[in-house]
């Protein structure tokens, strides 16, 4: 194995998890707050709210990233939309994230059972007060197990983002390949970076789980 | 003593805490409350007896809206809740300051607890006194302490409720419910849905409130508890109040033939005329 491919292309490499870290971070935080206001808006909102809400939803799940990618790169600019590709990637992670997101949200709403906004209510606590006391305390712990998985996703799902040539890890390491015809070192190499990091994630959310869930345990 | 006769027959009569009046419940066209009216007096134990599924839980769930009527009214110190004229349209913002008003002074226990799984049991009975009644952190806190230790649960302040018992969940739901001062606390079945062997320490704790002087509406299974606590026992039948009256009156001596029947099968079930029978239990 020929380590000093990668002495030499490590600046390279150094730049796209700079990319990646950052496209999925900012790309995720973007994803959780969409993603929050759906899942309370399809939960609290009208029907025809709902409905409309439901469409996006069913859209960006439905659908391939790269395809959504392509018709934001490609299709953007003839509705007068021109973005680089990075921002495009940015922003076509968080639409996608935001749909699953609001699924979950969506799902942590429904699961807090009736019986506890009575017992709210037969004190005349406020409905905001409820919300605020009540549900989000519980609904920011019933996501993580959920969110955990769903951010190891968009973060491996960066790598699509190499096809519209943003300057990320998975697009320095196939141009690292090409220029240098050695392909088994590098990609392997590359899952293992994609492995730690999702290995990281995994661990965070696993500790915040058990901290903030105490109450869930007899 | 001619003189103390004279004077407490000039006292007015003690106006009502609770009053409920034709109070009619529909869902569709299945009606569930049929004109019920009764009123409860300060520092009066009522207890609301029937079949199971003859409207009770609804109808003491009507007194504090958690599930609404149709027809009839509620009133609660002098403040009204009238379905009857909200149905027509008017006052509907007097109507909900009103509930509000109601709620913060009729507490409620519930047959599942309800307490809130993600606070401490201290959090459980401090949070309505800093939400609703204007207390700071502490003085809610060494408030529900006091609470706590009136039902026995200094020590588990600092746990959270998956880690109690039933029987100390359901006394921590009495203590949140104390907590706000109530004028009165309705009780919806709160032995129900706990373990034969667990029942009595809450019934325990009830009975020292009764004897206290709270004024309590209680739904309940536990006739032996009407029986020695009770000032008043009301029989409802299939959504209808088919008879009200003191308990020796009504548990005992009923002329009525559904409240028999139903007495009946408990007494059976209960082996009622034993060593415990409700009329040894009579005060």
């Amino acid at each position: 194995m020929d380590m000093s491919l990668f002495v030499r292309y490590g600046p390279q490499i150094l730049v796209g998890l700079k990319y990646t870290v950052v496209i999925w971070v900012i790309g995720s935080i973007f994803a959780i707050l969409l993603g929050f206001l759906l899942g309370f808006a399809l939960s609290f909102g009208n029907r025809s709210m709902a409905l409309l809400l439901r469409g996006y939803v069913e859209f960006f799940r439905g659908t391939p990233l790269l395809a959504q990618l392509f018709l934001l790169y490609y299709g953007g600019p003839s509705v007068g939309i021109t973005l680089d590709a990075s921002t495009v990637g940015l922003l076509g992670l968080g639409l996608y994230g935001s749909a699953y997101f609001a699924e979950i949200f969506r799902a942590g709403f429904a699961s807090i059972p009736r019986s506890q906004f009575e017992a709210a209510a037969s004190f005349g606590i406020p409905k905001l007060a409820q919300l605020r006391y009540v549900t989000l305390p519980q609904i920011f712990v019933l996501v993580i197990p959920p969110s955990t998985n769903l951010l190891i996703v968009l973060l491996k799902d960066t790598a699509v983002l190499s096809i519209l040539t943003v300057p990320e890890l998975t697009f320095q390491v196939t141009g690292m390949t090409i220029e240098t015809f050695v392909f088994i070192e590098p990609f392997v190499a590359l899952a293992a970076v994609y492995w730690t990091l999702t290995e990281l994630v995994a661990f965070l959310g696993r500790r915040l789980e058990v901290r903030v869930g105490r109450y869930l345990q007899p | 003593m001619t003189q103390i006769a004279d004077a407490e027959a000039a006292l007015p009569a003690e106006p009502d805490l609770i009053e409920v009046s034709h109070l009619s419940k529909w869902y569709g066209t299945h009606q569930v409350l049929k004109d019920v009216s009764f009123a409860v007096k300060p520092s009066e134990v009522v207890c609301i007896i029937g079949p199971s599924g003859s409207g009770k839980s609804t109808l003491l769930r009507c007194v504090n809206f958690l599930e609404d009527f149709q027809q009839g009214s509620v009133t609660v110190r002098g403040k009204t809740v009238d379905y009857t004229t909200w149905r027509s349209g008017e006052g509907a913002r007097d109507m909900r300051s009103n509930i509000n008003q109601i709620r913060r002074e009729v507490a409620m226990v519930f047959q599942q607890f309800n307490l809130w799984p993600h606070m401490t049991v201290l959090e459980n009975v401090a949070q309505p006194l800093v939400l609703v009644h204007g207390n700071d952190r502490r003085q809610a806190r060494e408030r529900a302490l006091h609470m706590l230790e009136k039902v026995g649960l200094t020590a588990k302040a600092d746990e959270y409720p998956i880690r109690l018992s039933g029987g100390q969940q359901q006394r921590v739901g009495i203590a949140r419910a104390l907590a706000v001062e109530p004028a009165a606390i309705l009780f919806d079945e709160p032995t129900s849905s706990l373990d034969p062997e667990l029942v009595g320490e809450v019934l325990q704790v009830m009975k020292g409130l009764a004897r206290e002087g709270m004024t309590m509406v209680v739904v309940t299974h536990e006739m032996h508890f009407a029986a020695e606590v009770a000032d008043r026992v009301i029989f409802l039948d299939d959504g209808a109040k088919a008879e009200e009256g003191v308990p020796s009156e009504i548990l005992l001596n009923s002329r009525n033939e559904r409240t028999r029947r139903f007495l009946q099968t408990w007494v059976e079930r209960n082996s009622l005329f034993g060593e415990n029978s409700l009329r040894s239990a009579q005060k």
